[in-house]
């Protein structure tokens, strides 16, 4: 086998990462699957399926060279410590074994050598492998084969062995990529100065100028342990107290006892296996975060592990993120970058659809890219068991039946087929001499085109470029139907409505440039479906903010084969203040009643941005709003909201709102408040926050 | 509750009727007279050809991937002889011995190159052209040897053993595009102890083009710096127009740090931290 390099995470250019360069020693030709198996096991899998390092996936461009050694096994040296272990100064080499490995380097299992150290052609081995294989690296782990104990870190290089698990390293990590200094306590008192401290260090025991005040409970005593490494003695420990993630100023750390205050009782980089404390996972994503390539601007609602709460995935670029509600808050559960298993190659025109495509209670990811390829693809993303997603079917460039993917395939989540799976509606009227929809339905694994239409549905008069799909039961047979509006196309506006056989749509009523009582559909018309009178067939909200002298929002209940005006305003909803000419609605059973309500949103028309609710009697709508701000989230131009059900109850009184930077998730089914705002990163500190 | 404020609303009035654009209405138009309005697809079947090629697709790359078997998504063809758009960086490798800083090694990297704001590790380095600042990043662990500690020794050896080198490398980063406009002479590179930040949890602010000195104050505390980059190290595109390698030693391509009282104390030889 010859040397080589194996990308194990292709997280995007090595400038705009960082690049982490797994180098082995002493694996010969036998010995490379032992080496592999240790670089998934122990970084992959170990410190890379955890906390920050799982969080921060996309930061880091992950290399491992392969590099084939002609003995098996590393150099040793032993030396003779004449009783002073510690003082490396007298020290004489008592033994040595040579082996001619591809690196040079010598194990000497002394703490006072740093455990092994470099033989003359060492550090330009690194370097040549490093030069001939990877673009650029920040941090080389160089991985010894030998099961002996013991590492040696410094100057952007960790060098460890077989015997070195995933927690030792994640604590070097916090050495070598975080800046940050130990919190364990040896012997001895600090008389440095707080300068010459690392970030999770300090001796200032001000409460008000302390490094990591905005961590500190007020309710906590500064300091909380006083002594030598002490934990919370300073008054009695709050029931509930986490030793890890409660902060406070803890008096030992940087190896010694007393003189200085470390964030937490317990941190990683105190004892390994915890995860970094809020001050340390704090100043890491603070370093990494412009690595990362994170923002919120593509957020998709999903109860991913079927708990009857949303949970949220994340796009950003070539990754993803998953973070499951606990019905108050957003806790991160899985990282997936460039790919997931499968392989479905993430990119940043993906696009997403959510629902139960399997029937097994739990929402599945329809990912669709019609333009970063070379041809169309479409994917469906199942649960791998492991709180992500993996690819269970792809179709290049076409599903059987549609004829061809398409750039502008528009995709619809419906349930057509009524038979407990998700399924899906495409329509395209941009790519082709004719305008198509096809039946795509879910077999639970993948997709089967049961129906396409070539032009028209029958009735309709023509299927044209600008009809525009809405998915809803409104027969109330179990099955999606939808309707169809177009304004653009013809000399006057249609909304069509088609009933789902299951197999086929079949046209119930074409409404030719009116609905009775609507006083004529006009180009502009926007269309929202929702049940708004329970009845369970889903109707019709209109709004029309663009083409008569004042906006209109109508309500049309569905009969279950057309529909009948129920009320229709005329430039303002009672509670509303006016409905407004970017008025922009979306339907959601706020209130759990059974009765799809509105939410109501407009940036554009007003002094300042408003959000509302809208909330049906089954006959008309009461609304309410806020200005401006709902609680301490700013309204904005650019904020997006995704009509959701975190808290776990009935109907979908919730939202979550983001924007680049920012995450919020509103409680709406009592007026509107915010439950939690994320800047930047969703992470629930204990206390404070990161801006 | 507040009510809305500006602009006026218009007035209740009698809803107009609306007006009918020119043109069919579906009843008078067949689908066929939409035929011609619509882009086609370069390549792609028309209508009545789409139907053949349904029959054809298992020859062509559509259908079902098993899971099993991943291939990966197909790139489209992109020109260009680097990655990146043709955009890149430069690696330059930085010597450090006894506190004086030299050039000793350069690589080109494909691709553009990343600003960090955040600088909370113990060291940074700019990269500067007079007042202008080329590119900065952070420096988590520098010159330090560090051997784990061993839980089954003395007392001593339950913390690390660490030292600091008096000769170190390190890495500086800095965009092609950016030292193509600049004086290489002119260009310094400088390596600074950052103190930690004041506080945690705050946001990290923007970076301005100016050094990190001007812009963060009394943070940033330079160890030293090397002014010029020798045009031998650098590719022949990144140094047209400039000074020969000769002219820009005798300007002093490797300087001394500038002494600073209290520099470094404590800093140098062994230490039990």
């Amino acid at each position: 086998m010859a040397d080589s390099v194996t990308q194990l995470r292709a997280a995007g250019p090595a400038g705009v990462k960082r690049n982490l360069v797994v180098i082995g020693d002493g694996f010969a030709a036998a010995d490379q699957s032992t080496y592999n198996n240790w670089v998934q096991s122990t970084l992959i899998d170990g410190v890379f399926k955890r906390d920050y390092f799982f969080e921060d996936a996309s930061a880091w461009n992950i290399f491992r060279i392969n590099l084939e050694s002609v003995d098996s096994g590393i150099s040793t040296r032993t030396y003779d410590e004449h009783g002073t272990p510690a003082d490396a100064s007298d020290d004489t080499i008592s033994a040595s074994t040579t082996l001619n490995t591809a690196l040079g380097m010598i194990y000497s299992g002394s703490w006072a050598h740093c455990w092994m150290e470099y033989s003359s052609g060492t550090d330009a081995a690194i370097k040549a492998a490093l030069k001939k294989w990877v673009p650029d690296s920040q941090l080389v782990l160089i991985v010894l084969n030998t099961m002996g104990f013991g590492g040696c870190g410094g100057g952007g290089r960790s060098h460890v062995t077989l015997g070195s698990d995933w927690s030792v390293i994640a604590h070097e990590f916090g050495h070598g990529l975080g800046g940050l200094a130990d919190e364990y306590c040896v012997d001895g008192a600090y008389t440095g100065t707080d300068a010459a401290l690392a970030v999770d260090l300090t001796t200032n025991t001000n409460r008000a100028t302390t490094k990591w005040h905005k961590f500190i409970a007020p309710s906590t005593p500064v300091p909380t342990g006083v002594g030598d490494c002490a934990g919370y003695n300073q008054g009695t420990r709050p029931a509930g107290w986490d030793s890890n993630q409660d902060v406070g100023l803890f008096e030992g750390g940087n190896t010694n006892k007393t003189g200085v205050y470390r964030p937490v009782e317990n941190c990683r980089m105190r004892s390994n296996s915890p995860p970094y404390c809020p001050v340390c996972y704090t100043s890491f994503k603070t370093q990494y975060d412009t690595y990362t390539g994170h923002h919120f601007r593509k957020c998709y609602a999903g109860d991913f592990n079927g708990d009857g709460r949303s949970d949220v995935l994340v796009h950003a670029g070539n990754s993803i993120q998953i973070f499951r509600s606990n019905g108050s808050q957003l806790d991160h559960v899985s990282s997936a970058v460039e790919r997931v298993p499968g392989s479905w190659q993430f990119q940043e025109n993906d696009q997403f659809f959510v629902g139960d495509f399997n029937g097994d209670g739990k929402d599945e990811v329809v990912v669709w890219n019609g333009v970063d390829w070379a041809f169309p693809y479409l994917g469906l993303l199942a649960d791998d068991g492991a709180n992500g997603l993996k690819l269970i079917a792809r179709y290049d460039g076409d599903i059987p039946g549609w004829g061809g993917f398409a750039r502008n395939d528009k995709f619809y989540v419906s349930s057509f087929s009524g038979d407990g799976k998700v399924d899906l509606l495409v329509f395209n009227g941009d790519d082709w001499s004719t305008t198509y929809v096809g039946m795509l339905r879910s077999t639970g694994t993948g997709f089967q085109m049961v129906r396409r239409f070539d032009g028209d549905i029958p009735g309709w008069g023509g299927l044209a470029r600008h009809d525009q799909l809405f998915v809803g039961d409104y027969s109330g047979n179990g099955r999606d139907d939808i309707y169809i509006f177009n304004g653009a196309d013809w000399s006057m506006s249609y909304v069509g409505m088609f009933r789902s056989t299951g197999t086929d749509l079949v046209m119930t009523a074409r409404h030719d440039g009116d609905i009775p009582g609507w006083g004529g559909l006009a180009a502009h018309d926007k269309l929202i479906v929702g049940d708004f009178n329970g009845d369970g067939k889903a109707d019709l909200f209109i709004f029309n903010g663009d083409d008569w002298s004042m906006p209109y929002l109508g309500m049309f209940h569905s009969t279950g084969t057309t529909l009948a005006m129920t009320h229709r305003y005329d430039g303002d909803v009672p509670g509303w203040g006016g409905l407004a000419r970017h008025d922009r609605f979306f339907a959601a059973d706020i209130t759990g009643d059974g009765k799809a309500d509105l939410w109501a949103w407009n940036y554009q028309d007003w002094s300042e941005e408003y959000l509302g609710r809208m909330i049906s009697n089954g006959a008309g709508l009461s609304a309410s709003f806020t200005g401006d701000w709902v609680g301490e989230w700013n309204l904005g131009g650019g904020d997006k909201f995704e009509v959701c059900d975190y808290q776990g109850f009935s109907g979908q009184p919730d939202l979550f709102v983001h924007n680049k930077d920012w995450f919020g998730m509103i409680q709406g089914r009592r007026g509107l408040t915010l439950q939690r705002i994320y800047y930047r990163w969703i992470h629930n500190y204990r206390y404070g926050r990161n801006w | 509750m507040d009510s809305k404020s500006l602009p006026t609303k218009a007035a209740h009035d009698a809803r107009h009727e609306p007006i009918l654009r020119e043109g069919l209405a579906k009843d008078e138009r067949s689908a066929e007279q939409l035929v011609g309005q619509r882009a086609h697809l370069p390549g792609k079947a028309a209508f009545d050809e789409r139907h053949a090629a349904q029959d054809d697709k298992s020859a062509t790359h559509g259908g079902e991937q098993p899971p099993h078997r991943p291939v990966d998504q197909q790139p489209p063809e992109r020109g260009g002889a680097r990655g990146g758009g043709g955009e890149y960086y430069v690696r330059l490798t930085v010597r450090v011995d006894d506190g004086v800083l030299s050039i000793v090694d350069s690589h080109t990297v494909d691709g553009p190159l990343a600003q960090t704001t955040a600088f909370h590790g113990p060291f940074a380095y700019e990269v500067t052209d007079g007042g202008r600042l080329l590119h900065a990043g952070s420096i988590p662990d520098l010159g330090m040897v560090r051997a784990f500690a061993d839980p089954e020794g003395t007392p001593e050896q339950h913390r690390h053993h660490s030292y600091q080198q008096t000769s170190y490398e390190f890495d500086v980063r800095v965009p092609a595009a950016a030292l193509r406009e600049a004086a290489l002479s002119n260009v310094a590179i400088i390596l600074h102890r950052v103190k930690a930040p004041d506080h945690i949890g705050t946001r990290a602010s923007s970076l301005a083009e100016v050094p990190l000195t001007s812009q963060r104050g009394e943070a940033f505390r330079e160890i030293g710096r090397v002014v010029g980059i020798p045009v031998h190290l650098l590719t022949p595109d990144l140094h047209r127009d400039q000074p020969t390698p000769a002219a820009e030693r005798t300007r002093g391509f490797k300087s001394r740090p500038p002494q600073r009282e209290g520099d470094r104390k404590g800093e140098d030889g062994e230490t039990s931290e």
